[in-house]
């Protein structure tokens, strides 16, 4: 059977719209079937929201227009990429079998990777080019662990402090839940930040997954400068307490002291910088770059230039780097100042490999929404999706945000290249084959994380026992953590930053602290409506492609 | 071992692999029904639109089910309870049979269907599961939360990375306690399951008649399906000395799973998984182990006291087995760069130049592909796995099937680089079963501790009685090398389009 008669035997989506723009489509692969369920006549085109001062309410946000995947899709051209890609790697793994030295040697040449395939698309070089570290073996690399005390590569299940381990050998090792780019099992979380030997000692963390990590970065950069336009005002008056708001989320209040400076202690949402960072449990990164750079070193030992300059040169840290950054780099090892890791290389990785993978996750799709089919269950989602503002859910997960300018830079920060990427989330975000053929002329970009992007308090019972696993005081204290982004959820069992909860309802159960109210609201909700905000949440999904394999 | 307790032990061998023919007739066979693509001997071969499409469909299907399983909780469980008796009866199709273990092999477990459990001990990690990153003794951890969750390279039902890895026998709480363990891929492990059973079979009959046979100062060889098993002696006072037996427990019991050839059958593996990794107590073996405390202090019904009794009926296991039973065996991809595949070729045979294929052995010979996938010999479903050879499949079925595994299910001593701490259930430390290379190039990472990241570092860490072979490798010129390993990354599985675990 051909592919264009397989769309027409699917299900249907009972309330899909009879007719569609393939305008509207943008906003479907990234909020999916979100909403049509709410309310039909409140239905607009397209894009709900302009502008970064309104206050969108969830049930508005969420009703935008949409239809089932299934008809939005061209899946031939998906296909075939992954046919080719898949060619590629198979081809890729029989020369590395047969020169593994040079294979080796070109993945971390210094300009980083594209031997996949030739392509003229400076943006799909380095997109592949990141699929291929994220996916290599990376204990083949004569950077990979370190020799502190022991042989290269000198694993730690269990992390040593902020050094890390090294604990796997591959991104994709804990990254595979649900797919690739995934989440992780509870097998595979992360030991972090404990003395190398007991897992009691160890904060445990739970792999996330990757989807839309280049969305919430822009975001981040975006809501970062209003704070910041918004103390840098003229006229502030010293000893006034200023509203921090953006898009109709507060975050707390500054007082400009009479020295010029800043008061910061009513600031727990988000560090005293003012700079929002969605990336780790704790919020400790405002950059997929940052965040990648943490990671290669924690997990697989290798430490950037970057941290190596920051370290022996006791150079600045970079402008968007965090205490979390400087845990790292103080941590890197007790060796000579080149080579802190004492592993067989000085500099691991350099500037052009972390460009190549922030650009990878950089493009990677964003969630989508994808209601149950059945009437039942239906019915039982749009239940759920009213439970979940009427219940005091989306008052941290704060459904959705306006992006003003879908646009990123990713610069090299290398003293040896220059490299910039520049990328637009409109055009060039890899949701499968059909986004890419849009027209992208939209002039706002709505997602849909279900996250304010604070830090609360989540009470005792959550919190690590200790803070964020090595970084220098001011810690993040242990009962704070980073609203976590929901979307995506269904593939991302088990749930929590220690993935203790198996299940939704265990998870719901967990919160405390400021979520007190919300949790207690959700015991006091009758059944029928406890299970049908669950399935609602389980409507929060990954995109669905099917991927080759092995 | 004198005549008399060898005869008991190895008549406990014959029963426990259940060979002893009834004299009724056997129930009804059928073919097993084969899971993943079979045609496929390339990447352009799919006929990836047709996957692509049941790929979708399946999976709406299942979230549909996953929906409703939270709008109405432990429906989905309930509907995967199935029971043997009623499998016997013929009331559930083997393809029924196969969607119900493909769906217990990756959902979740949660304390609600048994998992975990709820023993007061420290060190477990939170959650209400009780779960542990390190296991604690023969109890185990348990680990983790879905069989998928560490077999998963490759497909469903595939190894699993170095950080999956399990610490067997530890002390609960630091890792270097433990045995590092790599999850195995379950590609053909029901192939695996009855050459190891006939291979028990021929030893045990060819114990018992050395026994009869033998007399004072005469050796006897034992062998089966071409591999040695070293050889037994009748010494004076007619005593039969089993020193000399190799790469076999004294049992005569041919175990083909675990790194250290420690569990006979696939349904036991599949049980004693169930407790150690995930804390499902299945109903045979709470039979099996009812007088002994190492599945926990609690109740008979419920030992491991988590409140939940029958956590897997034999039923359950049997759908475990059958689904793994369908999965496509692995397959040699065909080089598709003609360069590259005339140098594999060449690797084939510098493979068994330099003495690899002496313990990798290229195929062993499968007399009878009947088996059941039931708790007994007898039960349901009893399936024919020939159809899981396709093509490859002798068409004269009476010379039997040759199985491309690279092994010869037997145990080796592998030298001091692999050694471990300690020997583990009186496998000496340095002993480990010869794993099938067959599916290598999708189950990296290699070796029993996944400490290899590549072929290279796999074949440079063998040692002991395979000394010989690696150095010979070491002597390959870089070329030669190359197609060596050119050779075994072709040792690969059909590519097919799945939603991945």
């Amino acid at each position: 059977m051909g592919l264009s008669s397989w769309n027409n035997r699917l299900p249907r989506c009972p309330l899909a719209p009879t007719r569609w723009r393939p305008t509207w489509v943008l906003v479907l692969v990234m909020c999916g079937l979100s909403g049509c369920m709410q309310a039909r006549d409140k239905r607009r085109a397209g894009v709900v929201h302009k502008g970064s001062g309104s206050r969108p309410a969830a049930h508005d946000a969420l009703s935008a227009t949409a239809v089932p995947l299934e008809h939005a899709l061209d899946l031939q051209p998906y296909l075939r990429d992954l046919i080719e890609a898949a060619s590629a790697k198979r081809h890729e793994r029989h020369i590395v079998a047969y020169e593994p030295l040079e294979a080796v040697t070109s993945i971390f040449s210094i300009s980083p990777p594209s031997r996949q395939m030739e392509t003229p698309d400076e943006l799909e070089k380095h997109f592949r080019g990141g699929e291929e570290l994220f996916e290599t073996d990376l204990s083949l690399f004569p950077g990979f662990g370190d020799a502190m005390g022991a042989k290269q590569p000198n694993m730690h299940r269990i992390h040593r402090g902020a050094h890390g381990g090294p604990d796997s050998a591959s991104c994709r090792s804990c990254h595979h839940r649900g797919g690739d780019d995934g989440a992780g099992e509870y097998t595979e979380a992360a030991l972090t930040g404990g003395d190398g030997v007991r897992v009691s000692s160890a904060a445990e963390r739970n792999p996330p997954a990757l989807h839309g990590g280049g969305s919430l970065q822009v975001l981040a950069r975006e809501v970062t400068a209003v704070l910041q336009k918004q103390i840098a005002s003229p006229g502030q008056v010293p000893g006034h307490w200023y509203h921090l708001e953006v898009q109709g989320t507060d975050f707390g209040e500054v007082r400009f002291l009479p020295d010029g400076g800043l008061d910061t202690s009513r600031l727990v949402a988000i560090d005293p910088d003012l700079v929002v960072r969605p990336f780790g449990w704790k919020g400790t990164h405002s950059t997929l770059r940052r965040f990648a750079e943490e990671a290669f070193q924690v997990h697989h030992g290798l430490n950037s230039t970057a941290l190596l300059q920051m370290s022996y040169l006791f150079g600045p840290l970079p402008k968007d780097a965090s205490a979390a950054t400087r845990a790292v780099r103080d941590n890197l090892g007790d060796g000579p100042p080149q080579n802190p890791d004492r592993d067989q290389l000085n500099e691991d990785l350099r500037g052009p490999h972390l460009t190549t993978m922030a650009v990878y996750l950089s493009l990677l799709p964003n969630p989508v929404i994808e209601p149950p089919r059945g009437q039942v269950l239906l019915a039982a989602f749009r239940q759920g999706l009213r439970a979940f503002t009427r219940l005091g859910c989306a008052g941290c997960h704060k459904p959705s945000w306006e992006i003003e300018k879908p646009t990123w830079i990713e610069h090299s920060e290398d003293a040896s290249s220059s490299l910039t990427i520049e990328l637009d989330l409109r055009r060039d975000i890899r949701n499968g084959p059909p986004l890419r053929k849009l027209d992208a002329d939209l002039s706002t970009y709505t997602i849909f994380p279900f996250s304010d992007l604070k830090r609360h308090d989540m009470g005792a019972a959550l919190a690590d026992h200790a803070g964020e696993p090595g970084a220098p005081p001011p810690q993040i204290p242990p009962s704070y953590f980073l609203t976590r982004p929901l979307w995506g959820l269904a593939d991302s069992a088990p749930y929590l930053h220690d993935g203790r909860a198996a299940t939704l309802h265990e998870a719901i159960l967990a919160h405390g602290g400021e979520a007190q109210t919300a949790q207690t609201a959700y015991l006091q909700a009758t059944v029928e409506e406890q299970r049908a905000l669950q399935v609602f949440l389980y409507s929060l999904s990954r995109p669905l492609f099917p991927e080759l394999t092995p | 071992m004198n005549p008399t307790r060898l005869r008991r032990a190895v008549l406990c061998g014959l029963l426990g692999t259940g060979v002893w023919a009834c004299g009724r007739p056997m129930p009804r066979v059928q073919p097993i029904v084969v899971t993943g693509d079979l045609s496929a001997r390339g990447v352009t071969a799919v006929d990836v639109a047709t996957q692509a499409q049941q790929a979708i469909s399946d999976r709406l299907a299942q979230r549909e089910r996953m929906f409703q399983d939270l709008h109405e909780p432990g429906s989905l469980w309930q509907s995967l309870r199935v029971e043997q008796a009623d499998i016997d009866a013929g009331l559930v199709s083997l393809p029924t049979l196969i969607d119900i273990g493909r769906d217990l092999f990756r959902l979740d477990v949660g304390r609600a269907q048994g998992g975990g459990n709820g023993l007061s001990v420290a060190g477990a990690t939170k959650g209400t599961q009780g779960l542990r990153h390190v296991q604690r003794g023969d109890f185990g951890g348990p680990d983790g939360t879905r069989c998928a969750g560490c077999h998963h390279i490759g497909g469903l039902g595939g190894g699993g990375f170095r950080v999956d890895n399990s610490f067997l026998d530890g002390d609960g709480e630091r890792p270097q306690t433990g045995l590092e363990r790599n999850p195995r891929s379950l590609f053909g492990a029901a192939v695996i399951d009855r050459l190891a059973v006939e291979m028990s079979q021929d030893l045990q009959e060819q114990v018992l008649r050395a026994n009869r046979e033998l007399k004072e100062g005469e050796d006897r060889v034992l062998s089966t399906k071409g591999v040695p098993f070293g050889s037994l002696r009748r010494v004076k006072g007619g005593r039969l000395d089993l020193s000399g037996v190799r790469g076999v427990s004294l049992d005569f019991i041919v175990r083909p799973f675990g790194w250290k050839g420690t569990t006979a059958s696939l349904r036991q593996m599949i049980v004693s998984s169930l407790q150690q990794n995930l804390g499902i107590q299945a109903d045979e073996i709470l039979q099996r182990l009812s007088d002994s405390k190492a599945l926990g202090d609690g109740p008979k019904d419920d030992p491991d006291r988590d409140g939940v009794q029958h956590e897997a009926t034999e039923g359950m296991v049997t759908a475990l087995v059958s689904y793994l039973a369908s999965l496509s065996l692995p397959t040699q991809e065909p080089l598709l760069d003609s360069v590259f595949a005339l140098r594999g070729a060449e690797g084939e045979a510098i493979f068994a130049e330099i003495g690899c294929a002496d313990c990798h052995r290229p195929t062993l010979t499968l007399r009878d592909p009947v088996m059941s996938l039931g708790p007994t010999a007898r039960s349901q479903p009893r399936v024919d796995l020939s159809p899981l050879f396709g093509a490859a499949r002798n068409p004269a079925r009476d010379k039997g099937i040759e199985v491309p595994l690279y092994s010869d299910l037997r145990r080796h001593n592998l030298g001091d680089v692999l050694a471990e701490p300690r020997s583990y259930l009186g496998i000496p430390k340095t002993h480990f079963m010869t794993p099938p290379l067959w599916g290598l190039a999708a189950s990296g990472p290699y070796l029993h501790d996944g400490r290899a990241g590549d072929i290279e570092q796999a074949i440079l860490a063998h040692g002991g009685e395979a000394a010989a072979a690696r150095a010979a490798y070491e002597k390959l010129s870089l070329e030669q090398g190359g197609k060596l390993r050119l050779f075994l990354i072709s040792l690969g599985r059909p590519t097919h389009l799945e939603f991945k675990p």
